[in-house]
Formats: structure tokens, C-alpha cells, sequence
């Protein structure tokens, strides 16, 4: 029984981008430009929009409608493994920074007194519970979670604007930031990070789970907007230069609001209670994408090298002491992500050529 | 199957004792067993602060409303201050809820920037904190105002509320507000100075000019009442007192049209009000009242002005209007370099909308 | 005849079992048969009537007329002619003939008439709900569903296939793989004994542990069609006056088919306002907990300082002080569900008014907290369905604890938790998270 599960897709999509986002991205691309933040946000989306197409057409040369572990495996399991080992690797270590980084804001924000091991325990272990359901619950809950949780990140995007100072837009076009110079910032370049997560999975789902490309593909186009509103949101409230001090630019902007009808007092709160749910979601996709792979090494039940993993993730977590050993394993893990974003995409492309001129010779005789 | 049972509840039971001893692992603390302080005075003398927090105190035994106890120390950063009355009180300290902070004159005059970013740091105070100047030593406002608060919890929130007491004279500030003028190129604030008043609890003093964290100037009330109307605040219920009349602001609205001529920048602005009459001395009429409030406006605004010039601070955030057509390092310099020299033309259009329940003659 | 001494020597023993020879079209017979299950006299008339008719044919020359009377059984053994006594049939043996003829006799009524639903109460729409006798409940849903393709299997099960299941499906709408699974289980299944729907849900091969009950089960026929035309399937059991509907799907949560006798609007806005109650009953207790004991700095200041002053001289933790009330409020719950109809209400004044009352002014809890648990008990009562509202009265727990320790945080990822549970819930392959739209086709 094949059905279409685009809502359930891009749902999954939208929540792996949106919770990541909303902390990462804004203080990234603050720093990598002085003004005119435009210019770098729809740069890096555009390269991301060209990779994101180039991964679905590369998929898409093989059928479109299998996982790329299966069509690597044709090719021998020697090759797949070699091909998608450094993806897990990255994947790894995209779960440790995530967990942990989030398990720090969760501190900062929610409970001050509580240690870190307990809010990284419950975090991992909603993440790993859910990867353990398998997929098709994974997108499930992706649509309930989605539902609950975007009319409260709806609301709270719009009453942002109520200290917006629309004159901080300005300047548009500045010299500095039309030179490209933040093509030489590294905080540009970590800024991607928050677009390397999300979209491999697409790649991993099929064909349990079936969804049109171009579909997937108008969701894409969404972020757009939601990257440029995660980073003029704090710049309209503060300005730029105001905006740049901050950890957290947009939950900082999000923490001026008021809203006097409501009985809560911290709207920014409600925003950060969906990011982490939505969070909770991503970290149990790439705990699952990562046993998927693991599991192509040995045939083991699922919850074997699931409960490995998250030991390895806990341990690795609890053993990190600081902001500054997170930005040096973000550094480290540069190769496998541009593994990941880059060299996977265009060789599966390239796979898929040859492969489809395979088939059409082998039609033509 | 009966292992598996016995497996099930004794798995059951460890989640339960867990959550037993988890929960008192770290303190939770209940809400009645926290201070939840609204005011916090600080004053600093000789490189020691002091901290005057008025903190509400719940009681059940009488409806009378809300006790409050008043605690002080000093020491030699707020943050260690406020740890310690925490430590003295038998309640733990959160200052989450804290809704005005009042800083003594002299304190301010001295600059407040460490006091500001140590509060956006810490993230134990609420960015929407109100900041107040108080233009008395603190220990007698706060002498002044335990008299009075007791049947009303929160006067000092309430008299800088939108939706409760504030009225159009007094500035708006808030702790992010402050800490982004502090960081910005184009954009002062006004904190609004107060002291405890004879009848009233409060009495407004106008507002302090702030830059760059260090108080450097004063608008009296009804400058900045026009400071409000020029930064688009809604001044509605306003009373504007002239030689021949009274009226209330219903509406207004600015134009602004900013533009560099050599280097100079020049603003036309046209602030159009929106009046009801309520009261007029004599028999003027409706042409006169209007040119009169016009003539006082555009003098009071122009008071303003030069007190922005003369202070290098931009509290009516003109420099906004400039970011399109000055360069990022020109911007740098805007106070210092071209607010001083700013040329503006700011004209007040009044239209009376009504004449109240009598016709104009009567 | 050995065969006819077996079953008086197993049945004999019963006072109701009765054993009565009488002549018929001038042949000896016996009549065999619990004489509860049957209107004796009328039956016996019934017989005479036959008897008068047939009585000059000949057997062999016209065997059809005979027939007429009921079902002649060849080469019948003594279990099959012991069930059909149980049954509620009537044997009639032709000693001379050595022929046995199982007749149906005039029932005697063991069932309620077609009465009001009585856990379903339903405002306007139908109100004939189902009762004991399952053929009555067929003949209803048959009547409301009025469909050609509506087909019945009859499945009897247990070690002496004694009790019936009925099986009722639409043809053209049900699920091919969820018909195809209900059926296999069936007939594996058959020697299990079904007293009960855990037992039915075992026989499904439904994890017993489950949280979600995987039947929906409703006293409506027109609920009952509703469910058809979308694809499920409906189970009857024998002496149970629910239909059972498989699968049970989250909508069922906030959906009635009564709903749709009102404008859309009030549809969508009564659905909604469930959605809400369940909402409101999961998240209430452990957002107070949360927002009193952990994140307090939520809660505007106002509404901080009276919540301070109603717990002044509450002597343990906010978790300690709901989990009281909440257990009171379910004693209350479960102790009316227990008490004939005219005691209720002065149990709820008892409970909910004097206990209530004296449980705040003597100190114990503060009244903030009683409105959250009204409100929350009251939430509990708006879900569809009395096995739903189990389902969502223990989730609301998982989320209080959680609260405790975690504060928002710990609301967050128990909300999320419950959703994922939800989410992996699946009954023949269909989700539980699922929308079964009436033509069949299906949207996640």
C-alpha cells in the first residue's frame, strides 16, 4: 500500500529547519555582515536550493522511489558503506552539538538549577524513544507536533514586530556586504549548518514514505522567509549593532515583546517550548538515519546499535565542558559536512546519469 | 509471561522511586517560597552600590492586600548584592518579575552601562524592566511609597503602564531600550525621573536625556510629552495648556522628509495633530486657538532640538531617518558630527476636530 | 437411539432442560430443548399446528413438507447436537424414523426493547441504540446502513463455539488489507474464549499493554454506518449492546457522526472545542505544577503573587498537593460511575462542593488548584467516548510528572512523547494518526 505522504515530508522538513534556525543562524549571519544581511542569507539558501535539487534529481535518476542506501548497496556494500559512513559520522557529531547546545539554551532559559545531564537525558531519550518507533512514526508525530506548535510560533513571529524599528533595514546595500566580504567570514560558513541537517533525510525515507519532489521543493522556497525573519527580527528591534552582542539574537528580540491581554508574561518562552519540540523531532530523525546506516554494517535488530549510539552521544556530551570545545568539534566537522552537502549530491548525480544511460542502452538493445 | 510482568511492575516501581528522587534532586523551589521583588533602587556611592528591593509579601490572614517588606545592602556588584539579601532572606530571590528598576540621580549622572549589560547578561531580569530615575536619595522614596503601596501591589508598575496609570509626559524606557542606545550609532532614550509627591504617591519630574548610559541633560514634562508624539507614541487624552485654551491631543501623525545637502542633513517633518477644545479663557476664535498651538509646539520642539544638539544625544532617534543616505562610518559619527548641525523645518498642523458639546461662541 | 441418550445424559441434569414426547402426524417424537430459551406452550402449538398439516403425507413421498418444519440433520454426532441446544434449538427426534429435525422455536424475548443510547446521550439525530440481542443489532445497523454491499460473517467461537461474533463489513468501502487481517485472526483464533473485549482484543492479536484502546465502540447504528462508509470494520459480539469498530482512529477522539446534524459551522466548532477540552485536560495539571514550582517567572505578576498567597501555608511540594486532588477527583469519578443514578449527584455535591470547600479553607490545597483540577475533570468529560477519556486521564499523569522535574521543558517532551506514542500506534497497518475519509482513500 503506496501512498503519498508529501504532508507528512514536509512537515518532517520545515520542523528540521525551523528549530535549528531560530538559534544558530541569526547570531551567524549578524557577524559575518555588517548590513544589507539579505545578501548573505539568499546566497547561502540559493547554493542550498542548487544542492537540495541536484540530491532530489540524483534520487531521482534511480526510479526516485528508493532509499539511497538501497541504491548504493547495488553497487556493492563496500562502496555504500564507504559513501555513507562519513555521513553518519557527521550526523554523529550534528547530534552531539545539537544536544548539547540545546540542553545549554534549555538551561539558560528554563532551569537555571537543574543539572545538564538531566535535561540532556530527557532530551536524547525522547529523541532515541522516537527514533525507536521507527520512521513512519517519526512523520507522524512530525504532523501532530506541527500542528500544535505553528500557530504558537505563527503568533509569536508576528507580535515580534511590535518593537520593529523599520528604519534599522537600512542600509540596504551596503559597499562592505556587496563586496561579498563575508564569503572570507567563517561565521558564513557556519551559518550553513543549519541547512545541512534537514534535507538529506529525503534521501533515506523512500520508499516507506513517498512525497513529490517538487513539492518538497515549494517548501524549500519557504524558508526563504523564515531565514530572513530569523535574522531581521533582532535586527529591526536592536539594529545591527546592538543585535551582534547576543548569544541568541532572535530570543532576545522575542523577550522584548509584550503582550498585556495575555495571562503569561514571556512570550519568548512559548517560541522556545516548539523550537525544542520540534528539535526533540530532528535529533530522533538523525539518530534513526544514522542506525539505518550503522545497521548496513550488521545485521542487528534496530535497538542495538540505537542504544550504542545514544550512549556514545550521551557520554560524548556530558564530557564536553564548554561553548568554545562545541565550536572546535563544529569546526572538525567540516569535512564530513561538506562530504555531506556537496560530494554526496553531485556524486549521486553523477551515479544517476550513468546509470540512466546504462538503462537507455540496454533498452535501445 | 508472569516474568515479564514481574519484569514490568519492578521496572514500574524504579521509574517511580526515580522520580521521587529526581525531583528532589535539584530545588524546585515553590512559588510561595520565593521573593518575587517588583522595585529594585539602586544608588552607588564611592564605588559601593546599594540595592533597595521592594519585595510584595502574600498573606492570607488579612484581605487587606498585599504586605510589602523592604530589604537593602551594599556591596561592590549588583549581582553579589542581590545574592546576598538572597541568602539573608528565608525565601529564594527571583528577580524575573522585577518591573521597574529605580536609579538614583547621582548614579545615573555617573552612567549606568555596566549596570545595563549586567542585566542583559545575567538573564535574571526581564529586558522589559522599566527604568526610572529617581530624583531623591532612594531610601526616602522608597520611605515615602511603603506608605502608600499598601493597598495597591504594584503603584510603581502601574504609573508607567499603557494600560494602567502612565500618561503622555512620561518617557518610556525599558532596560533593552536602554542597552540598545547604548550600542547604537543613532538613538538615545529618555528615562523619566520621578519623586515621591505630597498627594499623589509620584510625582513626575520630566525626563532625564541619556547617552550612552551617562545622563546628560533634562526635558521638563511637556517636552516630553512632544518627544512621545514625534517618536509616534499614541498621545491620546493629552491636556495642552495655552494662554486661551485647553485642548486634547485625539490623534496625530508625522511626515518626515530627511535629505543631505553638503554634508548637512536637513529634516521637514509636519506633525499633524488632531484636537478636541475643552476649555477656552475668553472668546477665541477657532484660527487663533490653532495658530497659537502651533506657534507654542514648534517653539517647544524647537527647545528640544537644541538641547539635542547641545547634549550630542538623539533621543528622538533622528538619525533613524538618516541610515539610507549616510555611509556605515559616517553613521558612526552622527552624533558627534552631524546632529549638532542638523538644519530642520518641523511645521505642526492642527485641526480642531471638535468643538466639544457647546458651539464655539457659547 | 445412543446418539439421543448422549445428549439427555450431558444436558439432562438442567431443571430447565426438558425432554417431552408427544405424537406428531401420528408418529411418536421427542422434543429436546431448554425450555428457558423458548415459549413452551406457544412453540407446542405451533408444532401441533405443523403436525395437523403433515399429517396424512407420506415421508418418502413428500419429504418437503417435512422439511418445512426445520433443518433434518444427517449423520449428526452429540457435540453438534449439544451446541444446537444451546443454541436455543428445539430437536426433534422421530423415534420410529431415527430422524432428527432441529426446529426453531418461538424465542422467548431475552433482551431489552430498542431503547435510548445510555452512554451516548444524543440530542438530535437517532436515538435507537443497540441492545443485547445480536440480531437485533444487525437488523439495525442493516436498516440504517441500507447498503447492497453490506455483508455479514458469523464466526463461533470459543472451545464449544458457544459464543457468536458477527463480522460486518461493506464491500465496496472496507480497507482490503485491514478486512483481510481481521479475518485471519478470526479463524486462527476461533478456539479462544471471548468473554470480554480484552479477550477480543487478544484474539486480534493486539498488544495487551496498548494505552490506546483499538476498538471504538458505540451504542449508534448510525455510527455504525458512518464507520462502514469510511472503510472500517464492525465486530458484534453476542449479549454486548456496542458495536465495536476497528480500527479506532485519533479523530474518533473529537468526532461523532451526530455532530453533522447541526450547520458546519457548529461541526467544526464543537470538534474544535473537544480538541481544546483534551488539550486543557493533558496540559492543565502539569502547566500549573510547571509554572508554580519550576517556572514561576511565567506567570505575569499579578497572577503570581495570588497564586503565592493561596499556597501561603500549603505544607507540601505543588506535584504532592495535585497528585491529592487529582486521585479525590478520579475516586469521585470512578465511585459515580459505580452508583445507581440517584445517589450520584449527592456523591458529586459531596465530593465536589463540601470536600472541595473544606479541603481549601482548611489548608490543604490552594484554590487556585481546585479551579485547575475542575477545569481539568470537567475537560476530561468533552472527549467522545468513555475509553477515551481513560486513555487521555493517564496521559495527563505522564505529563504532570514530567512538569514536576522539568518544568515547561518537561510539559514540552511529554507532549511530545504522547504524540510519538500515538503516532507509532498502528492497528492492521492502518495508523492511529489517520484520517479514513468516507470514499475510501486515505490521507496521513
Amino acid at each position: 500500500m503506496r501512498m503519498d505522504k508529501t504532508g507528512q515530508v514536509v512537515a518532517v522538513y520545515l520542523i528540521s529547519h525551523i528549530g535549528i534556525i531560530f538559534i544558530f543562524y541569526p547570531g551567524q549571519i549578524l557577524e559575518s555582515a555588517e548590513s544589507s544581511h539579505w545578501l548573505p542569507i539568499t546566497i547561502g539558501f540559493c547554493f542550498y536550493l542548487v544542492m537540495i535539487g541536484i540530491y532530489l534529481k540524483g534520487i531521482r535518476c534511480f526510479g526516485g522511489r528508493s532509499s539511497i542506501i538501497t541504491i548504493l548497496q547495488e553497487r556493492g556494500k563496500i562502496v555504500a558503506l564507504a559513501m555513507l559512513l562519513p555521513v553518519a559520522v557527521y550526523f554523529t557529531v550534528v547530534a552531539i552539538v545539537t544536544l548539547r547546545a540545546y540542553a545549554e539554551v534549555i538551561m539558560s532559559l528554563f532551569l537555571t538549577s537543574t543539572p545538564i545531564w538531566a535535561i540532556m537525558a530527557l532530551l536524547l531519550g525522547t529523541a532515541v524513544y522516537i527514533a525507536y518507533l521507527g520512521l513512519e512514526a517519526i512523520f507522524r508525530t512530525a504532523l501532530l507536533v506541527v500542528l500544535l506548535g505553528v500557530p504558537i510560533i505563527l503568533f509569536v513571529l508576528f507580535s515580534s514586530f511590535q518593537n520593529a524599528d523599520w528604519y534599522y533595514v537600512f542600509p540596504l546595500l551596503d559597499k562592505g556586504t556587496m563586496s561579498f566580504s563575508f564569503l572570507g567570514h567563517t561565521a558564513f560558513y557556519k551559518s550553513m549548518l543549519v541547512f545541512s541537517g534537514g534535507f538529506l533525510f529525503l534521501g533515506f525515507i523512500q520508499p516507506a514514505l513517498t512525497y513529490k519532489p517538487s513539492k518538497v521543493i515549494v517548501a524549500c522556497v519557504c524558508m526563504l522567509p523564515i531565514l530572513l525573519l530569523s535574522v531581521y527580527i533582532p535586527v529591526l528591534t536592536y539594529g545591527r549593532s546592538t543585535a551582534v552582542l547576543f548569544n541568541l539574537p532572535f530570543l532576545e528580540a522575542a523577550e522584548t515583546v509584550e503582550i498585556t491581554w495575555l495571562m503569561f508574561d514571556r512570550v519568548s518562552m512559548f517560541f522556545m517550548i516548539c523550537l525544542i519540540s520540534f528539535i526533540m523531532l530532528l535529533l530522533a530523525l538523525i539518530i534513526w538515519m544514522i542506525v539505518q546506516v550503522l545497521r548496513m554494517a550488521a545485521r542487528t535488530p534496530d535497538w542495538v546499535p540505537l542504544l550504542i549510539l545514544a550512549a556514545i552521544i550521551y557520554l560524548v556530551c556530558l564530557f564536553i565542558p564548554d561553548w568554545l570545545v562545541l565550536d572546535r568539534l563544529l569546526w572538525w566537522n567540516v569535512i564530513p559536512r561538506i562530504y555531506s552537502i556537496i560530494v554526496l549530491p553531485v556524486a549521486l548525480l553523477v551515479m544517476g546519469y550513468r546509470y540512466m544511460k546504462k538503462r537507455k542502452v540496454e533498452a535501445e538493445q | 509471561m508472569r516474568k515479564r510482568l514481574l519484569a514490568r511492575v519492578s521496572l514500574l516501581l524504579l521509574i517511580v522511586a526515580a522520580m521521587g528522587i529526581l525531583s528532589g534532586c535539584w530545588d524546585n523551589k515553590d512559588i510561595n517560597h520565593r521573593s518575587l521583588p517588583v522595585v529594585m533602587g539602586i544608588s552607588k556611592s564611592e564605588d559601593l552600590y546599594k540595592i533597595l528591593l521592594q519585595i510584595p509579601e502574600p498573606s492570607q490572614t488579612n484581605n487587606s492586600g498585599t504586605e510589602f517588606r523592604f530589604v537593602g545592602a551594599t556591596g561592590s556588584t549588583i549581582n553579589e548584592i542581590v545574592d546576598r539579601i538572597g541568602a539573608n532572606m528565608e525565601t529564594q530571590m527571583d528577580l524575573l518579575h522585577l518591573k521597574v528598576i529605580l536609579i538614583e540621580k547621582a548614579y545615573a549622572e555617573e552612567g549606568i552601562n555596566d549596570a545595563v549589560s549586567a542585566f542583559m547578561r545575567t538573564n535574571v531580569i526581564s529586558p522589559r524592566t522599566m527604568a526610572v530615575i529617581c530624583d531623591e536619595p532612594i531610601e526616602h522614596f522608597f520611605s515615602k511609597i511603603k506608605r502608600y503601596s499598601r493597598n495597591n501591589g504594584t503603584i510603581l508598575e502601574d504609573f508607567f503602564q499603557f494600560d494602567a496609570g502612565w500618561s503622555p509626559q512620561v518617557a518610556q524606557s525599558r532596560i533593552w531600550e536602554l542597552f540598545r542606545s547604548v550600542h547604537s550609532f543613532t538613538h538615545d532614550e529618555a528615562i523619566p525621573i520621578i519623586k515621591s509627591g505630597s498627594g499623589t504617591v509620584i510625582e513626575t519630574m520630566g525626563s532625564a536625556i541619556i547617552r550612552n548610559g551617562k545622563m546628560v541633560g533634562r526635558l521638563s514634562a511637556n517636552e516630553t510629552l512632544l518627544a512621545n508624539i514625534f517618536n509616534g507614541l499614541n498621545v491620546k487624552g493629552k491636556i495642552e495648556v495655552m494662554n486661551s485654551a485647553t485642548v486634547q491631543i485625539v490623534g496625530n501623525r508625522i511626515h518626515n522628509k530627511s535629505s543631505m545637502e553638503n554634508g548637512i542633513p536637513v529634516l521637514k517633518s509636519t506633525v499633524h495633530l488632531k484636537v478636541k477644545l475643552l476649555e477656552m479663557k475668553g472668546n477665541p476664535t477657532k484660527e487663533q486657538i490653532k495658530e497659537q498651538l502651533q506657534a507654542i509646539l514648534e517653539q517647544r520642539l524647537q527647545n528640544v532640538l537644541n538641547k539635542m544638539k547641545a547634549d550630542q544625544a538623539d533621543i528622538l532617534g533622528l538619525g533613524q531617518l538618516y541610515r539610507n543616505k549616510l555611509k556605515r562610518d559616517q553613521l558612526e559619527a552622527w552624533r558627534s558630527q552631524y546632529l549638532p548641525h542638523l538644519k530642520s523645518d518641523i511645521r505642526f498642523k492642527v485641526s480642531i476636530e471638535s468643538e466639544g458639546e457647546l458651539k464655539m461662541g457659547a | 437411539m445412543k446418539l439421543f441418550e448422549r445428549v439427555i445424559l450431558r444436558l439432562g441434569q438442567d431443571s430447565d432442560f426438558i425432554r417431552f414426547p408427544t405424537t406428531m402426524a401420528g408418529e411418536s417424537v421427542i422434543l429436546l430443548g431448554y425450555q428457558t430459551f423458548f415459549d413452551f406452550a406457544e412453540t407446542l402449538r405451533h408444532l401441533q399446528a405443523q403436525s395437523a398439516r403433515i399429517a396424512d403425507t407420506e415421508w418418502e413421498v413428500t419429504p418437503r413438507l417435512i422439511q418445512g418444519l426445520g433443518e433434518f440433520l444427517d449423520n449428526p454426532d452429540a457435540d453438534m447436537l449439544v451446541s444446537l441446544v444451546l443454541r436455543g434449538q428445539l430437536l426433534i427426534w422421530f423415534e420410529a424414523r431415527d430422524r432428527i429435525i432441529s426446529f426453531t422455536p418461538t424465542a422467548r424475548i431475552l433482551s431489552r426493547s430498542i431503547e435510548a443510547p445510555i452512554t451516548e446521550s444524543v440530542v438530535r439525530g437517532s436515538i435507537s441504540a443497540f441492545v443485547e440481542d445480536i440480531d437485533t443489532n444487525i437488523g439495525l445497523i442493516r436498516k440504517t446502513a441500507a447498503a447492497e454491499d453490506l455483508r455479514t460473517h458469523t464466526y463461533w467461537t470459543g472451545a464449544d463455539k458457544q459464543k457468536q461474533i458477527v463480522l460486518i463489513y461493506r464491500e465496496r468501502c472496507a480497507n482490503p488489507r485491514l478486512l483481510e487481517g481481521i479475518i485471519q485472526k478470526l479463524e486462527e483464533n476461533l478456539g479462544m474464549n471471548v468473554q470480554n473485549l480484552q479477550n477480543l482484543s487478544s484474539m486480534l492479536g493486539f498488544n495487551p499493554w496498548t494505552g490506546i484502546t483499538k476498538f471504538n465502540s458505540t451504542e449508534l447504528p448510525q455510527e455504525v454506518e458512518r464507520a462502514l462508509q469510511k472503510g472500517k470494520v464492525v465486530l458484534l459480539l453476542d449479549r454486548f449492546p456496542f458495536a465495536l469498530i476497528v480500527p479506532s482512529l485519533l479523530t474518533d477522539m473529537f468526532a461523532v457522526e451526530n455532530d453533522r446534524n447541526y450547520p458546519l459551522v457548529y461541526t467544526y466548532l464543537t470538534r474544535f472545542l473537544r480538541v481544546i477540552g483534551v488539550l486543557t485536560n493533558v496540559i492543565i495539571p502539569g502547566l500549573y505544577v510547571s509554572l508554580v514550582s519550576v517556572n514561576p517567572d511565567m506567570l505575569r505578576i499579578e497572577i503570581a503573587l495570588t497564586i503565592a498567597r493561596s499556597r501561603m501555608d500549603v505544607p507540601y511540594p505543588s506535584l504532592v498537593e495535585t497528585l491529592l486532588l487529582l486521585i479525590i477527583l478520579e475516586l469521585i469519578i470512578e465511585a459515580s460511575i459505580r452508583l445507581p443514578k440517584s445517589i450520584g449527584p449527592t456523591l458529586t455535591m459531596v465530593g465536589g462542593i463540601i470536600l472541595g470547600q473544606a479541603v481549601v479553607s482548611a489548608k490543604l490545597v490552594s484554590n487556585i488548584l481546585i479551579i485547575v483540577l475542575a477545569a481539568t475533570t470537567i475537560s476530561s468529560s468533552t472527549v467522545v467516548g468513555y475509553h477515551n477519556s481513560l486513555t487521555i486521564r493517564v496521559f495527563k499523569y505522564l505529563i504532570l510528572f514530567l512538569s514536576a522535574i522539568f518544568g515547561l521543558y518537561g510539559l514540552v517532551a511529554g507532549l511530545v512523547l504522547i504524540c510519538a506514542y500515538m503516532a507509532s500506534v498502528t492497528s492492521f497497518g492502518i495508523p492511529y494518526v489517520h484520517l479514513m475519509r468516507p470514499n475510501g482513500d486515505a490521507n496521513g
